[in-house]
Formats: structure tokens, C-alpha cells, sequence
């Protein structure tokens, strides 16, 4: 068995990289770091913000300032123009103008214009807080609140955009790359009549799969790896990834395995793989809003692999990540066992 | 080697693509289908190599029965496909390395198997950008890699010229004095007439007739002359029957009137007797 393995993973490997599909990987994987990277910004911290205190604002005075005056991410300004001026002119950024009020202040906030209602309160508490630490709580801010702990292990770094972004990106692009890639091995295979020449082979079907979906996991890992390794360093832990991986990219692959037995031809299958996708893409919508989640999302395997993603790059390591990969598992080898049933069934009717 | 009983298949359950044969090749021998499009002679090496189920009948290749195959069973016999089919963008030498790989017993060296399909040149080349010869070639070869014993050819030189055709008739010659049994299947009679011990006739999925070349000519064939002789000035030609009596009196006449210029003797070719059984033509 191993040398036939080995002799038909080296050929899948030789077709994939000539088929540009591990320059595909890459260039993708690319591309998804450089917008969290460079386009996105990487969290509030990054993010400018203007302000301009307007004379007697405040019901007591600040000292330490008379015209501009920079503080951490917070910077003074002259004046509403100025501040109005340097907003439009840095896409991350943001500004207030504090000005007074009857009772309290009156805080003027000035966007760049795209951003939802979330986003909006999110800016106006950052600028809250900022202000209320650059002044040392004489402002209104108000922590009448206790905030309990209650994963410690997570640690209290900011989570970042690519932190929120990762798991979607490993999910749907590094598990999922077999799901479309392999569907084309496997069209090209047939275009070829490569099943006639496997069939009176000493080759076997199961093998023949699996080295399809171990070259979809290599694809998988370089993506997956490549992408945590440039924007989060090392700061995860690789063991758990790779389990993930395994695992994630099997069910993907075994789904692509389904759909690729099924149709004779990219074209034929189409409709089925992008309606199947649209159902798998369900359950990011929960990810990114939570109060979206009922029982049917939770059902879709996706949703599962985002939080077991999560969980990986979390470097959690904690039962819910394992009753997640076994979920996943098994859902996978179900898939694969239909799919090597009706690959072996497609087979015999080509000819 | 092979033994065939009561083979019956039908792709739409209405009508038998291959209708009740029965028939057996010894080891060593090269045993011919020959028969036109649609005759059924793919069909049933489809069944013999196990690219069809075995719907209604019992089939043994080396001494195995043809249904639910194991490995062993491909370890043994080589298939050889009418339409090329090998991986466009790997070369013919990668090609080749694969199909070795899927195998438990000792293959052939795949340098020295391109080489004598005359390959060598272009065996880094992509298979994408063979001609559809050389990819014929290439299969042909791919066919033969793991020393099979029983050997399955359909249409082996269909596609090529002259000489690719020559040295690959002469590779399969080869092959069958070191031992291969072999199942040739053709509508090239002179394919069949030149390799085969012994040729079934097939029509409409039905063998209507199997014996050795020289047996079925005597048996079928009619035995005739080509007389050419010389008659005012020109030059006549008139082909006549040695079996009939009209035949021979003419033949008598022509000879006392010494006019002949060229008597030839008028075999019949497979053809010719397929014609005779079938009121068909090979192709």
C-alpha cells in the first residue's frame, strides 16, 4: 500500500503544483494578510483620534496643553476646522469635538462616514475611555461596573481584527480549499479517461481519495500557516492548528470528493457547489453576529470548524476544542465513506 | 487462460451488446475479435478486464474468476485502450513511473520501456503535447509494464503509420513467444491475420464463427483464380471459381487457347469470409 500511496500522492502533488494550485494558495493567502495587515486597521489601538476641546468645556481645567498636544493614540487640535481637515485626511481616524453643555459636556463626533451603528458606539466608548484615562477619571466616564475574569487562560491582550478575521479565513479558505481544488482533480482525471487506465490497476479507489485530500491538507497548512505565522507571529500554538487542520481539510476535501463523484464536469456541477457554499457560509454570519445562531445554523458543519478554529488559535487547548474536532471528524469520514461509495459507483458507469 | 461461458451484457436491458458467447484461449496464444463497430468485441474485453460487471454468464482470466476482483488480479493482466488516455500535464516518462507505482510485482524499467516504443526523445515532454501516435504509443507501453500474462489489446495500432505500427506488432510478437496470452481486439483484418493463432468472428454481439486464419479461409473461403489474357489486342482479365464447373471449363478453354498472359492464384481475405457470414463489412 505504501508504494502505491506514495506513487500516487507524488503524481497528484506534480499535477496540483502544475496546475498552479499551490500558486493559487499562496497568492490568496497573500493577498487576505496584506488587507489585514496594511488595509485594515489591526486594532483600536492603531486608530487616530482628534480632538478639540472647546474653552470652558469642561467644568474644571486641564493643565498640561495650551495649543496641540499628543497623548498615546489622542491628539488635541486648535481647532473644529483643523480637526474636521486632519480627519479627512487620515482614512483611520476619528475626532470629537467637546464642547459645552447645559449640564455635562457635548461631544460632537466626527467620522469618515462608512461606519454602522456598532461601530459608532464602539469609537465613542474608545474615545470615552481615552479621554477619561488622559484626564484621570475627572471626566464622566464612569466604571460603575466589575468586570469578571472568567477565562483567565485568554489572557487580556486586545483582540484584533485578524484575531476576529483568522478563523473565518481558516475555515473558509485553508479547510475549503479542497473542496473546490479536489472536485477539479477529479473532473481533469475524467476529462482524461484516467478511470479507465486506474480501474484495471492494482490501484484502489481509497487511496486513490486520500492522496487527493492529503495534497488539499498540504495546501491547507501552507495557507493556514503562512497566514497565522505573518500576522500573529508565533504567538499560537501550532500543535492545535494542525489537528484542526487535518481534520477541517478532510471534511472539506470529502465534500469536494462528494460533489466531484457525482458530475462529469466543472460546469455540471456548479450549481450544487454554489448552493452547497451558500449554506456553508451561514453560520459566519453568526460568528460576526452572535444573537444569530439559532439550532439550524449551528447544525452546518462550518459553523462548528469557526469556533473550533477559534479555539485553536486561542491556544485553549480545553475539551470544547476536542468535542468540536471529533464532531468535525465524523462528519468527515461520513462524507468520505459516500463519497468513495459513489466515486467507485461513477467509475463503473463511465464505461 | 481465459475461459468465457454464456457471457450475456446489455447497456440498456433491451437489447445484448455481447449475447451468450462462449469461448476459451489457451496460454500463449493471441486470440483475434474481429468484428465491426458495435459488434461487441469491447464490450466484452470491458467485461474480461473487469471496466464491466459481469451481468449474466461466468468468466476466468489466468485462472480467475472475473467478479469482484482483488489486486492480484490487475497485477496480472495489462489493458491496452483504443482512445489514449495518460495524464496531459505530466510527461510520458512520469506517466509511466505513476502506473509502475500502483504495482505489487516487478514492472519493467521504465527508461527501457519508452525506448522501445520510440518515445525516447520526447519522454520529458508533457503528455498534452503528444500527437495522438505518440500518445498510442505511450498506452501501449503503460499496458505492457508489469509483464502481464494475459495481455489486452483493442485497435493496439490504429492511429499510427507505417513503421510505429510495425515495431509495436513486432513488440506484441515479442511478448507472446516469452509467454503472454493475448486478447487482440480489431476490425484490421491484416492486424488479425498476422498475430492471431486463432480469430472469433463477432456480429451484433454473437460469435458466429472461431478458428485459425487458415482454417477459416478453407473452410469459408472459395478457392478462385485471376486469369489475364490477350484477346484482339488488349489485354482482359476475368477472376474465376476453381470450386465450380463452369469455373474450371472456362479456365480449361482459356489455357488450350494460349492465350494466357498471368494466372494468380485468389485467397480469400477475412473480409471476405466476414462478407460471406455476415453480408457486412469489417469496418
Amino acid at each position: 500500500m505504501g508504494k502505491r500511496f506514495y506513487a500516487t500522492l507524488k503524481k497528484d502533488m506534480k499535477i496540483a503544483w502544475r496546475e498552479y494550485f499551490f500558486h493559487v494558495t499562496l497568492i490568496t493567502a497573500a493577498i487576505f494578510c496584506l488587507v489585514l495587515k496594511f488595509i485594515v486597521p489591526y486594532t483600536f489601538e492603531n486608530i487616530s483620534f482628534f480632538i478639540y476641546l472647546e474653552e470652558g468645556a469642561l467644568p474644571f481645567s486641564v493643565e498640561g496643553f495650551d495649543s496641540e498636544f499628543t497623548s498615546g493614540n489622542l491628539t488635541f487640535v486648535d481647532s473644529r476646522e483643523e480637526l474636521v481637515d486632519r480627519v479627512g485626511k487620515k482614512p483611520e481616524s476619528y475626532g470629537a469635538v467637546i464642547s459645552k453643555g447645559d449640564e455635562y459636556p457635548e461631544i460632537e463626533l466626527v467620522l469618515q462616514g462608512y461606519e454602522n451603528n456598532k461601530f459608532r458606539n464602539l469609537i465613542e466608548l474608545q474615545i470615552e475611555r481615552g479621554l477619561s484615562e488622559f484626564l484621570k477619571g475627572n471626566f464622566f466616564y464612569k466604571s460603575d461596573y466589575q468586570v469578571k475574569i472568567l477565562n483567565p487562560q485568554y489572557g487580556s491582550n486586545p483582540i484584533s481584527y485578524s484575531d476576529i478575521m483568522l478563523p473565518l479565513f481558516i475555515v473558509m479558505e485553508s479547510s475549503f480549499i479542497g473542496y473546490f481544488l479536489i472536485a477539479v482533480l477529479l473532473f481533469m482525471e475524467k476529462e482524461q479517461r484516467m478511470h479507465t487506465a486506474f480501474l484495471v490497476s492494482p490501484g484502489r479507489t481509497v487511496e486513490h481519495l486520500l492522496s487527493k485530500a492529503l495534497v488539499m491538507l498540504v495546501l491547507g497548512l501552507i495557507s493556514a500557516f503562512g497566514t497565522v505565522i505573518f500576522l500573529r507571529g508565533f504567538d499560537f500554538n501550532p500543535l492545535y492548528l494542525l489537528m484542526f487542520l487535518i481534520v477541517s481539510s478532510f471534511f472539506g476535501s470529502s465534500l469536494g470528493l462528494l460533489i466531484g463523484s457525482f458530475f462529469d464536469s466543472l460546469s455540471k456541477s456548479m450549481l450544487w457547489v454554489m448552493a452547497s457554499m451558500a449554506v456553508l457560509v451561514i453560520p459566519v454570519i453568526s460568528y460576526v453576529y452572535p444573537p444569530f445562531s439559532p439550532l439550524w445554523v449551528k447544525v452546518i458543519p462550518t459553523y462548528t470548524m469557526i469556533y473550533a478554529a477559534g479555539e485553536a488559535l486561542l491556544d485553549s487547548g480545553g475539551t470544547v476544542f476536542y468535542r468540536y474536532l471529533s464532531l468535525i471528524l465524523m462528519e468527515g469520514l461520513g462524507i468520505f465513506v459516500l463519497a468513495h461509495i459513489f466515486f467507485k459507483r461513477a467509475l463503473l458507469r463511465k464505461n | 487462460m481465459i475461459k468465457v461461458y454464456n457471457l450475456k451484457y446489455s447497456y440498456d436491458k433491451k437489447k445484448n451488446a455481447v449475447d451468450n458467447i462462449s469461448f476459451h484461449v489457451e496460454k500463449g496464444e493471441v486470440f483475434g475479435f474481429l468484428g465491426p463497430n458495435g459488434a461487441g468485441k469491447s464490450t466484452t474485453q470491458k467485461i474480461l478486464t473487469g471496466l464491466l460487471p459481469v451481468q449474466d454468464g461466468e468468466a476466468f482470466v489466468a485462472g480467475m474468476k472475473v467478479k469482484g476482483q482483488k489486486s492480484e488480479f490487475f497485477n496480472r493482466i495489462g489493458v491496452s485502450f483504443e482512445i489514449a488516455n495518460a495524464y496531459d500535464k505530466l510527461t510520458g516518462f512520469e506517466n509511466l513511473k505513476y502506473y509502475a507505482g500502483l504495482f505489487d510485482v516487478e514492472t519493467f524499467d521504465c527508461l527501457e520501456l519508452i525506448k522501445s516504443v520510440g518515445l525516447e526523445d520526447v519522454k520529458d515532454m508533457r503528455v498534452g503535447n503528444y500527437s495522438k501516435g505518440m500518445k498510442q504509443r505511450l498506452i501501449f507501453a503503460r499496458s505492457m509494464i508489469n509483464y502481464p500474462e494475459v495481455w489486452f489489446l483493442d485497435e493496439p495500432v490504429t492511429g499510427l503509420d507505417p513503421s510505429s505500427s510495425r515495431d509495436i506488432l513486432d513488440i506484441i510478437r515479442k511478448r507472446n513467444e516469452e509467454g503472454a496470452t493475448i486478447l487482440l481486439t480489431t476490425h484490421n483484418m491484416a492486424v488479425a491475420e498476422e498475430l492471431c493463432h486463432r480469430i472469433a468472428f463477432m456480429n451484433e454481439g454473437k460469435i458466429i464463427a472461431v478458428d485459425t486464419p487458415r482454417n477459416l479461409r478453407l473452410k469459408y473461403g472459395e478457392k478462385r483464380v485471376r486469369i489475364e489474357y490477350g484477346e484482339n489486342g488488349n489485354i482482359l482479365s476475368e477472376d474465376l471459381s476453381l470450386e465450380s464447373e463452369e469455373g474450371r471449363k472456362r479456365i480449361n478453354d482459356l489455357v488450350s487457347s494460349g492465350k494466357i498472359e498471368t494466372i494468380h492464384s485468389e485467397e480469400a481475405t477475412l473480409e471476405d469470409i466476414f462478407i460471406e457470414l455476415t453480408g457486412r463489412r469489417l469496418v
